[in-house]
């Protein structure tokens, strides 16, 4: 049970940005349906947490952020109550605080 | 011996004054490098009001200002993560209090700066999220303000 899945945005996409296909190759959706819902399922069929970096990550806009973690609330991929109990998220570096809130705030406001 | 101690008094006395106003200058410089350092937010904070008119109020329909409001878009978000807010020395100056605050404005600024439409090919203008967002700025300079003061007229 301590034992966690590792995601590191930085490797999806240095510089993250949009919702969808039509606003660039790494926006939320795909980072959502292509490495956030299959991480959310091993880590359910392994019984371990989910811990996503986002250090050496440029910088987030938050319909980014909104689109892929809140998406996963909101597309039914993963519950709030499962989030809050074994989602991690490391911010990497002080400022990036903010971003940790940011989720946060959209996977509580979800659904 | 008698030469010495008709001195000793009025040195004592110097050494002393030299000493007081040593540590009231130095006190002094302390809080004039605070201020300048909640000046430096505030600046950072009118720019980022500038850059937030201009993306959420531009014509983002038109082709021909594409190029520019793009740009915008990510001097927006540039600007708005490498604001040093999260530094040990910004939670000093303003205080655990005005910190806490502060915090919970910086990230209601970011979500509604860079949200909703921000950097999709839905993004239209916006005056409604623009509203939203200078109105964030206001509340933050207003607790940068708040943290001024505070530093020269305690309550």
């Amino acid at each position: 049970m301590g034992e966690y899945i590792m995601i590191e945005l930085a490797k999806f996409s240095k510089y993250p940005s949009g919702r969808d296909a039509g606003d660039g190759d790494f926006n939320g959706a795909r980072f959502r349906d292509e490495v956030l819902v299959p991480a959310v399922k091993a880590a359910q069929a392994q019984n371990k947490k989910l811990k996503v970096s986002l250090s050496g990550v440029m910088s987030f806009g938050s319909s980014f952020l909104e689109e892929a973690f809140g998406g996963l609330v909101a597309h039914e991929a993963a519950t709030k109550a499962f989030l809050q109990k074994n989602l991690v998220i490391e911010p990497g570096q002080p400022s990036y605080k903010r971003y940790e809130i940011a989720i946060w705030n959209y996977i509580n406001k979800a659904g | 011996m008698t030469t010495i101690h008709q001195y000793l008094g009025p040195l004592i006395a110097v050494i002393v004054a030299a000493v007081i106003a040593y540590v009231y200058t130095s006190y002094l410089s302390y809080l004039a490098s605070k201020n300048e350092i909640i000046k430096e937010y505030f600046r950072d904070l009118d720019e980022i009001e500038a850059m937030v008119g201009e993306y959420w109020l531009g014509p983002h329909e038109l082709p021909e200002h594409n190029v520019r409001l793009t740009t915008v878009g990510h001097q927006l978000r540039a600007k708005l993560s490498s604001t040093d807010l999260y530094s040990d020395v910004t939670k000093s100056i303003l205080g655990e209090k005005i910190y806490s605050k502060y915090e919970k404005l910086d990230v209601e600024l970011f979500m509604a700066a860079t949200g909703g439409n921000f950097q999709t090919k839905a993004m239209a203008p916006c005056p409604a999220t623009y509203g939203i967002v200078v109105s964030k700025i206001h509340e933050l300079k207003s607790a940068l303000q708040e943290a001024r003061t505070g530093m020269f007229w305690k309550r």
